[in-house]
């Protein structure tokens, strides 16, 4: 709701970066990859799909690259990337703080 | 409550099978093809607004575009699916064909812009996935909204400001139990029900938009199914009072004082007399008038505060061709403390017009209140009294009567007379 830029993902919002990292992608391949990197435990919604991505284009986290047709394929940006890095070493740092207290 | 247009078509009946082959036999049958159905009263409960939707899908009824209030449906096999209201992005936003295509791809049909705040898709696949999968993202999604919904709620509150400012002000303005029964009858009622109706809708439009802000603020899914009966009541009444307000409410206007107009009806019988229930001061009983007396006006009518008014005017010759005349105004009201309050009001109006003395009472038998004035300046011929008119406000219970009288009879003379007038 706010229009402060975003700190930490969502699950959605960092696999729809995930799935930018290696390549760019047009909507129904981004929605695609979610649901095969996750096997369907992520369901990316069309309306969630979009909201992310014009969240991300306002923020430069990601940046349109071809229209052809009907198809638009975006790819992500360097503000893009550290955002993800950043999310994932607070994930990774979750998984280790959760690992250590089951040990 | 529906308006159904009444195109035909031709559909199978299957319950009866044609004789002569068995096949289905086709009947011209009256199913209307499309209906319009009043909308809801606030888009912001968009549960309630999603579960509509689907109900009337599962009667058969497809969503296809909003008309002012009402919503238009198309005649469609009656199936479960899914309606989703998804706000808009910016102002005008339009969906771009290649996000719609995606969404169908998924298993969403777009429909329509709904009031110009929310794109309303469409799901008959159970199995597509939902259309917002991550509340906290469905929230980012309400941003314009919610801007929309702040500067609304701060027009309304305002407005509601404003309201409550002139009824303030219409009940501490001079004389409004006087002005009030001036109007037409039923006017006051209409306006009393105007302004709770539009306090209840302004009331739970603020409460809607609350409700909607503190769920995605907590990044909750909207719950469904919402009940939304009452919205839809509460649209009609809103179109209603809206009508009865734009459309006839200036027919009749207002601020209309009994000199000018009482908005009553004639209470004259055959011979041009008032009626024998007619409550007024009658000319005969207290002047010696040289032949029959005549009247200008006999109204009466009833009135959500008072069960029963009178407007008499009646003159009447006197010798040496002088005019006798009593404009009397009853009010009889439905309760004491209305008529406490009527008859210091009467008393507070009379004493703002000029070249009268001021109200004096006196006591006197059968009544509650008694006030007396005269004219300051004499009329010639009106010897009788110091003044040509005189002026009484008698008060009984809830009986008030207001007199203005051209004679020669001292009015403080005649308290029995008019406390006979207000028996019961």
């Amino acid at each position: 709701m706010s229009k402060e830029p975003l700190k930490v993902l969502t699950e959605s919002m960092f696999y729809v970066l995930l799935s930018l990292l290696r390549q760019d992608r047009c909507g129904t391949e981004i929605v695609q990859y979610v649901d095969d990197t996750t096997a369907g435990r992520v369901s990316l919604g069309p309306g969630t799909l979009y909201t992310i991505l014009a969240k991300f284009e306002e923020e430069g986290l990601i940046r349109e690259t071809a229209v052809e047709g009907r198809k638009r394929t975006y790819a992500i940006t360097d503000r893009g990337r550290a955002l993800y890095r950043q999310e994932l070493s607070r994930l990774r740092l979750c998984v280790a703080d959760g690992e250590r207290e089951e040990c | 409550m529906d308006e159904r247009k009444q195109d035909t078509a031709r559909i199978p009946d299957a319950q009866t099978p044609a004789p002569e082959t068995g096949d289905t036999q086709w009947q011209p049958l009256e199913m209307p093809e499309e209906m319009r159905e009043t909308c809801l009263y606030s888009l912001f409960d968009v549960a309630a607004a999603e579960t509509w939707l689907e109900d009337r899908a599962r009667e058969g009824w497809r969503f296809r575009e909003t008309r002012s209030w009402k919503a238009v449906f198309d005649r469609a096999e009656p199936q479960a699916c899914r309606y989703r209201l998804q706000p808009l992005g910016k102002k005008k936003e339009t969906i771009s064909p290649e996000r719609r295509e995606v969404y169908e791809s998924l298993g969403w049909q777009y429909v329509t812009v709904m009031q110009g705040l929310f794109h309303v898709w469409r799901c008959e696949d159970p199995s597509a996935p939902e259309l917002d999968t991550d509340p906290v993202v469905q929230a980012e999604g309400y941003r314009y909204l919610k801007r929309w919904m702040l500067r609304s709620a701060a027009v309304e509150l305002g407005f509601l400001v404003v309201l409550a400012g002139m009824v303030f002000w219409q009940w501490n303005s001079e004389a409004p139990l006087l002005r009030a029964l001036e109007e037409l009858p039923g006017r006051m009622l209409l306006r009393q029900v105007w302004l709770w109706l539009i306090l209840v809708l302004e009331a739970r439009e603020l409460l809607g938009m609350r409700r909607l802000l503190r769920t995605l603020r907590a990044g909750v899914p909207l719950s469904q199914p919402r009940p939304y009966r009452l919205q839809q009541w509460l649209q009609r009444a809103a179109v209603a009072m809206g009508f009865l307000m734009l459309v006839v409410y200036p027919f009749v206007d207002m601020g209309y004082s009994f000199t000018d107009q009482f908005h009553g009806w004639d209470v004259l019988d055959k011979s041009g007399c008032p009626k024998a229930e007619a409550v007024y001061w009658e000319l005969s009983q207290t002047e010696d008038l040289v032949g029959e007396p005549m009247y200008w006006e006999a109204e009466t009518k009833v009135h959500e505060l008072a069960s029963r008014m009178y407007y008499v005017r009646e003159y009447g010759d006197l010798e040496d061709d002088l005019l006798a005349a009593a404009i009397t105004t009853y009010y009889g009201m439905r309760t004491e403390g209305l008529g406490r309050q009527l008859a210091g009001e009467v008393r507070e109006e009379f004493a703002s017009r000029g070249g009268w003395e001021a109200l004096v009472q006196h006591t006197a038998d059968g009544l509650d209140e008694f006030w007396w004035s005269r004219e300051i300046e004499p009329e010639a011929g009106f010897v009788d009294v110091a003044g040509g008119l005189q002026y009484v406000v008698a008060r009984k219970g809830g009986q008030v009567i207001a007199v203005e009288y051209r004679g020669r009879t001292d009015l403080r003379t005649q308290t029995d007379y008019l406390a006979e007038l207000l028996e019961p």
